[in-house]
């Protein structure tokens, strides 16, 4: 994590650089691979499915932008006019995950006036295939949690898209796809409000939950008779999926205390389906309680943290990982960390101590199940979306790099077309 | 539109009020209804035109008992339609362009804020615009209804006095209340950027929906119901997209103004088939307005997609001049100032175009009103000329 401060103006020097971003009026990156008429298979040296062990000599068959087969290069046999791609000396993996993005549209991220925004959502503003979405494809990045930003407590709802080339409606897998709520730190307010504080902040949010709470419970008794339909409400309409668990909160909480008062409002009390987001510092030390209750944590952007008790640096994410969190991954909170290093944040986990094959799955599957998309993506398996990430080597060694993506079935990124970007 | 009020005073024609008749003999008439009369005459009775032809024969046409008298252009003379400005805030006194109180101001009319004596505007009427579609901006979110008159005599002629709703679907009346400073909270309201403005269209939109109070929403209910136009004022690609998405959920379908990244998002406006007011700066900046970037052939691509659309802003005339060096076709960067945008905020029964029955708005060329070397030699609404020469 970063000072306030310097988010603030991080944050400002971003938005500017967005209101600079160049989007080609033509997108020439879409290649013309067909995969709705005929099919594709991939032959590759070594697949990472994220459902099961690894395959080696393995092939993946695509059809109509979804996985149609996976397994070895023995065990499938190429349908008749399936276009064929050699990558049999490379490694695949799915497409990755990121928890906790604000790179997807145009960089309206925080409305400021009120403390809680539940009328708000961002999926309005995406703009699909965006110059830092291009390069984080060519990080092997092909979905992204795109979220309003952490400057009130209830910042708004986000979308979950993908970061490839087309129209939003293309691109964006569910919205509204997350509610975010950020509880201490830059949210907090020094205008003399309540809410300055802890108990402030989080008596507003906890108001503004049972304002959602109640409507949704009056609504839930209309539809099984019991009440007479409540006066419509547009601004708390999208608390819907929210309490009914059909989405996730991702909360922006970081330390001891914050994450304790987290687990007990947001899990606890209310019954959402809570997806720790940042779970920097000391954060790592409740891990047995968010354990227990199966809540998953998406760490970073920075993860790694000075114990001082022991006097050395530790991963936060092998400390949360000992103490027994099942659905565990990393986020970059881009562009604090630029979205294409995704894999590098998972790549830092493992130098402190966290398993390569845990990581990988990481930055995959656990992201997905935590966003509560994993039916999509996430793994290489039939049914799944054809997101397949090619690269030279395991992609948690920083000289590997990626050499194929496909999105949707789609190859978005091709070094032996393109350059290589990244 | 039923809605909108026509009040044409019939003595706008003549300095004295008696009845005048006069012929103007071209070697080029663009009448913009058709292919151009080369030469080509037009009979201007008591401000409006009577006939128009390769020859008028003034024995067939009553002329109200007076004497026609005949003006010859001469050599390389050119008329054209006066030109019509969709979108416009130059009329608008420089403190009434926008209500800056509060967000939603469905009552207000652009009307009351016109100034009638301002420099601007008669820079406007020299330069060939005769007609315009003056409206609230972009401060607010909904800033109220535009006024269509005419851009010469003090407002005697008001075609349409409450007309098309103004809304931003932009980042103008957030990044007027973003303070740039925290805390933002007790100085400033929502909203402070774009998903605040999406937001109180779509509370303002679902309010009217739900409404049953008569007064406070009856006029953007006549405009989800197509009564009235209803103009959104959008620059972005993906603000126009949004657009959309909210015409999808509640039901309207809007006029499009602003548009300078409409070319990213052809496709799209094909499906909608939205009518377009385009701001088209001239070039030598490659940034518009919230650094939206711009393609100078943007009108040549929308026309070539077959979208319509009209170019605004002040001088007209040399945004379409520029538009086809660029690549718009000529005869559609002749439409785009002149029979389109008459089209598209409603009043082409009246202007736009020279035909019988028109008002006589007109603008006399010294050549090619597309050649930047051809000048103005008098524009000339509802029948009375401006001195160039002396005004100038």
């Amino acid at each position: 994590m970063i000072p306030n401060h310097l988010k603030t103006i991080l944050t400002a020097v971003l938005l500017y650089l967005f209101a600079a971003t160049p989007v080609s009026a033509e997108d020439t990156d879409i290649k013309k691979v067909d995969a709705e008429s005929t099919g594709v298979a991939v032959h590759v040296g070594k697949i990472f499915t994220c459902a099961g062990d690894p395959i080696a000599d393995g092939t993946i068959l695509i059809k109509d932008g979804k996985i149609e087969a996976v397994g070895t290069r023995k065990e499938i046999e190429v349908p008749q006019g399936y276009e064929v791609v050699d990558h049999s000396d490379q490694f695949a993996m799915p497409g990755l995950v990121e928890a906790h993005s604000h790179v997807g549209g145009s960089g309206d991220l925080n409305e400021m006036v009120y403390q809680t925004n539940p009328e708000l959502r961002n999926w309005d503003q995406i703009i699909p295939h965006n110059d830092q979405l291009k390069v984080a494809i060519a990080g092997g990045v092909t979905t992204i949690c795109y979220i309003p930003g952490s400057g009130t407590n209830m910042g708004g709802f986000g979308v979950l898209m993908k970061s490839g080339p087309g129209k939003p409606e293309d691109v964006i897998i569910r919205a509204p796809g997350v509610l975010k709520i950020a509880q201490a730190g830059n949210p907090e307010r020094r205008g003399g409000e309540t809410g300055s504080g802890r108990m402030g902040m989080n008596y507003v949010i906890r108001q503004q939950l049972m304002e959602g709470k109640y409507y949704v419970r009056q609504y839930d008794a209309f539809l099984k008779g019991k009440a007479k339909e409540p006066e419509f409400n547009l601004r708390l309409e999208n608390f819907k999926p929210l309490f009914h668990r059909e989405i996730p909160v991702v909360v922006h909480t970081q330390q001891y205390q914050v994450i304790q008062s987290t687990v007990r409002m947001l899990h606890d009390e209310m019954n959402l389906k809570v997806v720790i987001d940042h779970g920097t510092f000391d954060a790592y030390k409740i891990g047995r309680e968010l354990a227990k209750r199966d809540i998953p944590v998406m760490a970073g952007p920075r993860a790694f943290q000075l114990d001082r008790e022991r006097g050395q640096i530790v991963g936060i994410v092998n400390e949360y990982e000992k103490r027994g969190v099942k659905v565990l991954g990393v986020n970059t909170d881009a562009p604090v960390i630029p979205q294409e290093e995704l894999f590098f944040q998972a790549t830092m986990a493992v130098r402190f101590g966290w398993s390569e094959e845990r990581a990988i799955r990481g930055v995959t599957i656990e992201a997905a199940k935590a966003l509560m998309i994993d039916d999509r993506v996430g793994s290489l398996e039939p049914g799944k979306d054809a997101d397949i990430v090619i690269s030279t080597g395991s992609i948690l060694d920083p000289r590997n790099y990626v050499k194929e993506v496909f999105i949707d079935g789609k190859s978005v990124y091709d070094t032996a077309k393109d350059r290589r970007r990244f | 539109m039923a809605i909108v009020a026509c009040v044409a005073l019939p003595n706008t024609f003549a300095d004295d009020n008696e009845s005048s008749a006069t012929l103007y003999k071209a070697s080029k008439v663009y009448t913009m209804d058709g292919d151009p009369l080369s030469p080509g005459q037009v009979l201007v009775v008591d401000g409006k035109i009577k006939a128009v032809g390769k020859n008028v024969d003034l024995g067939g046409v009553d002329l109200g008992g007076v004497e026609a008298e005949s003006v010859d252009l001469g050599d390389n003379s050119v008329l054209m339609p006066g030109l019509v400005d969709a979108y416009s805030q130059t009329p608008l006194s420089s403190t009434g362009m926008d209500e800056i109180t509060s967000e939603v101001t469905l009552d207000f009319q652009a009307i009351h804020s016109i100034d009638w004596d301002k420099n601007a505007l008669r820079r406007q009427l020299h330069a060939g615009t005769t007609t315009v579609n003056a409206s609230p901006g972009t401060q607010n979110v909904m800033g109220g209804t535009a006024a269509i008159v005419k851009t010469m005599d003090h407002g005697e002629t008001v075609l349409v006095e409450n007309g098309a709703m103004l809304a931003a679907m932009c980042n103008d009346p957030a990044s007027r209340n973003f303070s740039r400073s925290r805390p933002d909270t007790i100085y400033v309201r929502q909203p402070t950027n774009r998903m605040g403005v999406v937001w109180i269209l779509r509370n303002t939109f679902d309010k009217a929906k739900r409404s049953t109070d008569k007064d406070t929403y009856t006029k953007l209910k006549e405009s989800v119901a197509g009564e009235r136009p209803l103009m959104m004022v959008s620059r972005m690609s993906y603000d126009i997209v949004t657009v959309g998405t909210l015409a999808d959920e509640f039901g309207f379908k809007p006029i499009l103004v602003g548009g300078e990244e409409a070319y990213k998002v052809k496709a799209e406006l094909i499906e909608r088939g939205y009518p377009l007011i385009l701001k088209y700066d001239n070039p030598g900046t490659t940034r518009g307005a919230e650094g939206s970037e711009l393609c100078w052939n943007n009108p040549g691509i929308l026309a070539e997609a077959g979208l319509t659309f009209a170019i605004a802003g002040d001088n007209l005339l040399e945004k379409a001049r520029f538009a086809r060096r660029f690549g718009l076709d000529a005869d559609v960067a002749m439409a785009s100032i002149t029979s389109t945008p008459a089209e598209i905020i409603g009043v082409s029964d009246r202007v736009g175009k020279i035909a019988a029955g028109y008002d006589a708005d007109l603008i006399a060329f010294t050549g090619e009103p597309l050649e930047l070397t051809t000048s103005i030699r008098w524009v000339m609404v509802n029948g009375k000329t401006t001195d160039h020469q002396k005004e100038n």
